[in-house]
């Protein structure tokens, strides 16, 4: 049990990696059913060559039947059930290593760690029952905690607990083991007995003893342990090595045109329904006023792209930016009505994701598609994100951070120029932006104006003499590039304006014609926070102001806004629908696994049977064949709840079997013949030959087919999967072996045998 | 004994357990995780050159539209542009100069050949790779943005050298007697000859393959096999080729047919006939499973469904005219190097589409968007536009198009009001040529008595008042023609037979069109169009149309004695 709860307290350290606790029950049963089989094959004494074996099958098994049954067909395993299986345990170290983090407890990601911690609980059991090692029981424990801190390297977080609870029952263990009482020290219990000693309890109470003494310093180390680590940062986690920084996973080149550049034709063009969104927010939901699709935070000059790697992401979302005034959650149900994007839109910063496939690029809080039939188009899902409180922001600076967020490659003399200008405007970062935002939106917008956002159209765009108007594209580009010239992180986001006119009961109709572009820049405590440049009602045609537009306007706070939110309170947040109807699901999967799992324990148990009753048959000399079909009509009556006293000779039995009543009274004239055969077999001077072999063995078949006829199905089927007579009738001596009638080729027993020790055929238990 | 026994069995147990859980490690090591996406995102433009304009375009896909146009420093038939990564480069003789699609200007241009020396020019694989310029002598490895020579080596191949890069990086350059693959290891350039003879270069899947059309041969140069096909084998010279970047397979174009060869040696035929048979095809492009092949002698471009052999015709260019074909994506700009015409081929819904740009004005040889020049701006240098406290509301031309000599009116509008001593200066400048002259007036209106040259002309005012500065720009054209608009360049005669013809009103001058129809098809016309008129031509089939699908440029409409002009439509014929 300690070996197994070492391995648990291990695998506990994976915590991190997942999201919400849907992955404690299977890698919990996963330890349990390692250590109960470590146990069971150590209790058969199977070989040491058919412990791997036997191990990897049942790991297979239970994987196809934990992980996979609902690939299975009627329970039996079909090919999509199979290659799940095997593809999970292949693939298990590189699948969790290619996705954030916290993932989802889907069956790919579970299966190596339940692979590992049945086979650490299989090795920990095996080693604590099959050796004498103190140390080295804890090494299947030490292998699984290792490979789960190595596994939740990416998340920072720090193991304590469970490193500290695995040195506990490490400890406990080594102890127990260390101050075992010897067996070896030359006594027998059976010779004890003979002289009033019990030998058993002895060795019991000083194991006991030794171990309580040592349990104080085991405490004290384990308290030790876990004060230095709280107190000295030697190990916080921050600096644990990661297995993905040297894994090279497969890359998906996804290409196609950036969002920006086809902002424009969506302008121009007939609107196409693209998607249809409704916004569920603490506050207003009107006032999220747009949904993002692409966050371009890569600049060559001549265009905007997107810089990121994209990780398959599961429900919960990775962030890690820390709100200065807090943010509120948004939740966004997006309809997608056609597939022609790669990116699925966002509200605000995503930090959950439920309905579809979706990889993340964490750092842009982007999203694309990763549904195996993305070109197909239409799919729905639901996407939560946080939207910054800008109580404040006035005061906020530009946050640290990567510096390809501030590149601007051959920058032209015009573009510092232009940041001269606007960091005239005010002393602050937040006044020099809303300025420049407000000096863009004063130049005319023109839906048909000429494409591109190289460095050359911006001129076009921004020159005194002959400026030629442009659109959101040449907006947005405009103010990240001058933004990023006066040493400010930024980006272009390309996204659809939600009109709240347009909504249906909530539901807001996102056409081609509602897309538009907008910068964002990276303010320490705020996250991404987005401006406006743009004014779409000042147009080429609309009256021009005489005098410039005084930049004093504060960019819409409603826009939504990236924060992070910690996963515990967004799934808090869940609907009370979502939560039971997981509750229901979670509880047809563990009620479906049990029952399974008790079937398969019957299939084993009746498996079990039928080859001891073939071995029975057909192993042995005629006597040895004929004493055990004494056997196993006597574990047939015991099975139909016959009593059968281990003290009473083989006539003995029959004799009260004839006595009784149902099962055993019918079966009483087949237990009297068999009986006899076998009181003639052990007691009797001649070997019997193979005749009375078989007509033994067709007696004992009568005594089944009798006792079975008087018991209804139910029971019988009870009796049938009753493994209690695997197991043997219940002594209290030490174990003895089989008597072959003397004279025979079977060997003499040569330890003596105790009397009652028996079931009358000469067989201990 | 009992304790070797027991020993032996710990250390089976312990040899059990481990065995149990190492294939579960080692199975990890064989197994793929979930793929990481990267998204390439393209803008979706290409630059097409005018060499005789000396003009460059770049045709921005999204809009069907000249973002910019640039002025080469010499007009040159033989100019060409080479697509880069972050730009284009513009090879004529042996010069190269970059065109920085950030800024859209042209560099300076950097000498590596003699004049008469014919450059191949290739990007490298990957961004930071440089790029690669070679003549039939030397190749060299220069840098992608500086055109600064990082590495170089002595080639030893004819003057006609062709050239691919691979996905590994590899350069593989040809004559057509011999093959020499270059790497850059180690800061150096290692050219490394290959057996066998040389032939015609392409990319097929990422992989070099060596098409020698004469032979009939294709020779995969990474080792494999290769492949001889008797349908790829042509004796007369001008067959073009292309490789197919998703099917391991080579097209070959001549004789009128396109041919395709297996590089695996699973496919080699005919494709389909997109000309006739005396016909020697121009450029040979691939995309998508789709093969664009054109034909100068025509003016005509087919697209081939590769799986089916259906064909989709267009009338893009002039006959006779010289075609480029640009694969950016899933988009195939198609570039009259002869003319003013580019545009795009598009598959939407399952059919191709072309859509038409055009670089410049054939009547005025005007650039669309060109680039303005980086001269200084009429006026004094230390006035402050910034500051102004009036502006110009507008600056109007009397008319949009006059003809050369005749007179013409810019009457500006400008807030305030007068102040003695302010000072008008008028630039005007040749947007085909460049040249510009400067005049200073006072504050009335200008009026020019002629406008000397065919072209477009940029006038732009520039008024001083109390040391503050105010500007504004605007074009006036002078055509000895007018283009020709037409209501749709496909014609259905089942549905609608008539084609509306009609020239921008503002036209100053008159002119008559000829219409010329294919043999099987009438063409009732409204009679001439004079300027400003509009008509119609209605179109009458008289024999079997050849196909029952559209027929390339059918119909042609032209000004009178100037072919620059002429329109083609394509026309689905319907049965007499």
């Amino acid at each position: 049990m300690l070996a197994v709860g070492a391995v648990l307290a291990a695998a506990s350290a994976l915590a991190p990696f997942f999201t919400g606790r849907g992955w404690v029950l299977p890698v919990a049963l996963a330890g349990l059913a390692g250590g109960l089989l470590g146990w069971l094959v150590t209790w058969r004494r199977l070989p040491g060559w058919s412990l791997a074996p036997v191990g990897l099958v049942v790991l297979v098994v239970g994987q196809l039947y934990g992980l996979h049954a609902a690939q299975t067909r009627y329970g039996l395993p079909g090919a999509p059930a199979l290659r799940a299986t095997v593809d999970g345990l292949l693939s298990g170290w590189a699948r969790m290593l290619t996705v954030t983090l916290p993932a989802d407890a889907s069956p790919d990601l579970l299966a190596l760690p339940v692979g590992l911690v049945a086979a650490a609980a299989y090795g920990a059991v095996l080693l604590a029952l099959r050796t004498r090692l103190v140390v080295g029981v804890v090494l299947p424990a030490l292998v699984v905690l290792v490979a789960c801190l190595a596994l939740t390297a990416g998340r920072d977080a720090w193991a304590l607990v469970p490193t500290v609870a695995l040195l506990a029952t490490a400890l406990l263990l080594v102890l127990v083991r260390a101050n075992r009482a010897s067996t070896d020290d030359g006594a027998s219990l059976a010779d004890a007995r003979a002289v009033g000693v019990d030998l058993a309890a002895q060795r019991r109470h000083s194991t006991a003893g030794r171990v309580l003494i040592g349990l104080p310093g085991a405490a004290a180390v384990v308290a030790l342990a876990g004060l230095g680590a709280s107190a000295l940062p030697v190990a916080d986690g921050s600096s644990r090595a990661d297995p993905r920084a040297v894994y090279a996973p497969p890359v998906q080149v996804d290409q196609g045109l950036s969002p920006l550049v086809q902002v424009r034709p969506q302008l121009t063009d007939p609107p196409v329904p693209l998607y249809r969104v409704r916004v569920r927010s603490e506050g207003d939901p009107a006032a999220v006023d747009r949904v993002r699709l692409a966050a371009l935070d890569r600049f060559d000059g001549a265009l905007w792209t997107q810089g990121g790697r994209f990780v398959l992401a599961g429900s919960a979302l990775p962030h890690t930016t820390t709100y200065a005034s807090g943010a509120g959650t948004v939740r966004a149900d997006v309809e997608v009505l056609t597939g022609g994007s790669l990116f699925l839109p966002v509200v605000g910063e995503p930090v959950g994701l439920t309905g579809t496939a979706a990889a993340l690029d964490a750092a842009s809080g982007t999203l694309v598609r990763a549904d195996t039939d993305a070109g197909s188009g239409a799919t729905s899902y639901t996407v939560t994100g946080l939207v910054a409180d800008l109580d404040g922001v006035q005061d906020a600076g530009p946050a640290p951070g990567d510096p390809g967020l501030l590149a601007l490659p051959d920058a032209p003399a015009w573009v510092a120029e232009q940041a001269d200008d606007a960091r005239a405007a005010g002393a602050t970062p937040w006044a020099q932006l809303d300025a420049l935002a407000a000096t863009l939106r004063a130049r005319s917008y023109d839906p048909e104006g000429l494409p591109g956002h190289s460095y050359g159209a911006l001129e076009r765009l921004l020159r005194a003499e002959d400026p030629v108007p442009g659109y959101a594209e040449q907006h947005a580009s405009a103010f990240a590039v001058v933004a990023r010239a006066l040493g400010y992180p930024a980006r272009v986001a390309v996204g659809y304006r939600l009109d709240p006119a347009r909504a249906v009961d909530g539901v807001v109709d996102v056409a081609s014609s509602d897309v538009h572009a907008w910068p964002e820049v990276l303010l320490d405590g705020y996250g991404w926070v987005a401006f406006e440049p743009t004014d779409v009602t000042n147009t080429v045609d609309a009256p021009r102001p005489d005098e410039p537009e005084v930049p004093q306007v504060a960019p819409d706070d409603a826009v939504a806004q990236p924060t992070q939110a910690d996963d515990a309170a967004d799934n808090s947040a869940s609907e009370v629908g979502g939560v039971l109807a997981r509750v229901v699901r979670t509880g047809v999967l563990v009620v479906v696994g049990v029952v399974l799992g008790l079937l398969l324990l019957a299939a084993g148990v009746v498996a079990a049977k039928a080859a001891r009753r073939s071995r029975r048959r057909t192993r042995g000399t005629p006597a040895r064949r004929v004493a055990a079909a004494w056997r196993e009509a006597c574990d047939v009556l015991r099975e139909q709840g016959v009593p059968v006293a281990l003290a009473r000779t083989p006539l003995e039995v029959a004799r009260t079997a004839r006595v009784g009543t149902g099962p055993a009274s019918a079966a009483g004239d087949a237990v009297a013949e068999l009986a006899t055969l076998v009181t003639a077999a052990v007691c009797g001077p001649a070997e019997p030959t193979d005749a009375t072999a078989r007509r033994a063995w067709a007696h004992a078949a009568e005594v089944r087919r009798r006792a079975a006829s008087r018991v209804p199905l139910p029971r019988r089927v009870l009796a049938a999967v009753d493994p209690r007579t695997l197991r043997g009738p219940r002594t209290r001596g030490a174990p003895a072996p089989e008597v072959a009638p003397p004279g025979r080729d079977a060997p003499r027993a040569e330890a003596p045998v105790p009397v009652g020790a028996q079931d009358g055929a000469g067989r201990a238990g | 004994m009992r304790a070797d026994r027991g020993a032996g069995h710990a250390v089976g147990t312990t040899l059990g357990a481990l065995l149990a859980a190492v294939p579960l490690v080692l199975a990890g090591l064989w197994g793929a995780g979930h793929a990481t996406h990267v998204v390439d995102l393209a803008d979706g433009a290409a630059w097409l050159v005018s060499p005789e304009r000396g003009l460059v375009s770049l045709v921005d896909a999204p809009t069907a539209q000249v973002a910019v146009t640039l002025r080469l420093p010499v007009a040159d038939a033989a100019t060409r542009v080479v697509q880069g990564r972050d730009g284009a480069y513009v090879v004529r003789g042996g010069t190269l100069a970059r065109i920085d699609a950030a800024t859209w200007t042209v560099g300076g241009a950097v000498v590596f050949g003699d004049e008469d020396a014919t450059l191949a020019v290739v990007p490298g694989a990957g961004r930071e790779a440089g790029l690669w310029v070679l003549d039939g002598r030397t190749v060299r490895l220069v840098d992608a943005r500086t055109l600064q020579v990082r590495a170089t080596a002595d080639l030893r191949l004819g003057d006609d050298v062709r050239a691919v890069v691979d996905d590994r990086g590899d350069l593989w350059a040809a004559d057509d007697e011999r093959v020499v693959r270059v790497r850059h290891e180690h800061g150096g350039l290692q050219p490394v000859p290959q057996r066998g003879p040389g032939g015609e270069l392409v990319l097929v899947q990422g992989r070099a393959v060596l098409v020698d059309v004469a032979a009939g041969t294709v020779r995969p140069l990474d080792g494999r096999a290769g492949v001889s096909c008797a349908q790829t084998r042509s004796r007369s010279p001008g067959a073009a080729v292309a490789g197919s970047s998703t099917s391991p397979e080579v097209f070959a174009a001549f004789g009128g047919a396109l041919r395709v060869a297996g590089t695996d040696g699973a496919a080699c035929g005919t494709v389909a006939r997109v000309g006739d048979r005396d016909t020697t095809l121009g450029a040979l492009a691939e995309v998508a499973g789709y093969v664009v092949a054109t034909d100068p002698r025509t003016g005509g471009t087919t697209v081939v469904d590769r799986r089916t052999g259906a064909l989709q015709t267009f009338a893009l260019t002039f006959p006779g005219h010289r075609v480029e074909l640009v694969v950016r994506g899933s988009t195939v700009f198609w570039n009259d190097l002869d003319g003013h015409a580019s545009g795009l081929l598009e598959l939407t819904g399952g059919a191709w589409r072309s859509t038409p740009v055009q670089k410049y004005d054939p009547a005025t040889g005007a650039g669309a968007q060109v680039a303005r020049t980086d001269t200084a701006r009429p006026g004094p240098a230390d006035a402050d536009p910034e500051t102004a406290s009036f502006r110009i509301v507008s600056l109007t031309p009397d008319r949009a198009l006059y003809a050369p000599g005749a007179p013409a009116v810019v009457t500006p509008e400008i807030t305030g009001e007068p102040v003695p001593g302010e000072v008008w200066w008028w630039r005007f400048e040749n947007l085909v040529t460049g040249a510009f002259e400067d005049f200073r007036t006072p504050g009335v209106p200008i009026a020019f008595d002629a406008l000397p040259d065919v072209g477009e002309y940029a006038t732009t005012l520039v008024v001083v008042r109390d040391g503050s500065v105010a500007t504004a720009t605007t074009t006036v054209r002078v055509v000895t023609w007018c283009a020709l608009t037409v209501s749709t360049t496909l014609v259905d005669l089942a549905v609608d037979p008539t084609v509306q013809v009609s020239v921008d009103p503002a036209c100053p001058v008159n002119q008559e069109i000829t219409v010329a129809t294919a043999p099987w098809l009438d063409a009732d016309t409204s009679a001439a169009t004079v300027a400003g008129a509009s008509g119609a031509v209605t179109l009458r089939a008289v024999a079997e149309p050849p196909t029952t699908g559209p027929v390339a440029g059918a119909l042609t409409l032209e000004v009178t004695g100037q072919p620059a002009s002429q329109v083609r439509v394509d026309v689905v014929g319907a049965a007499p």
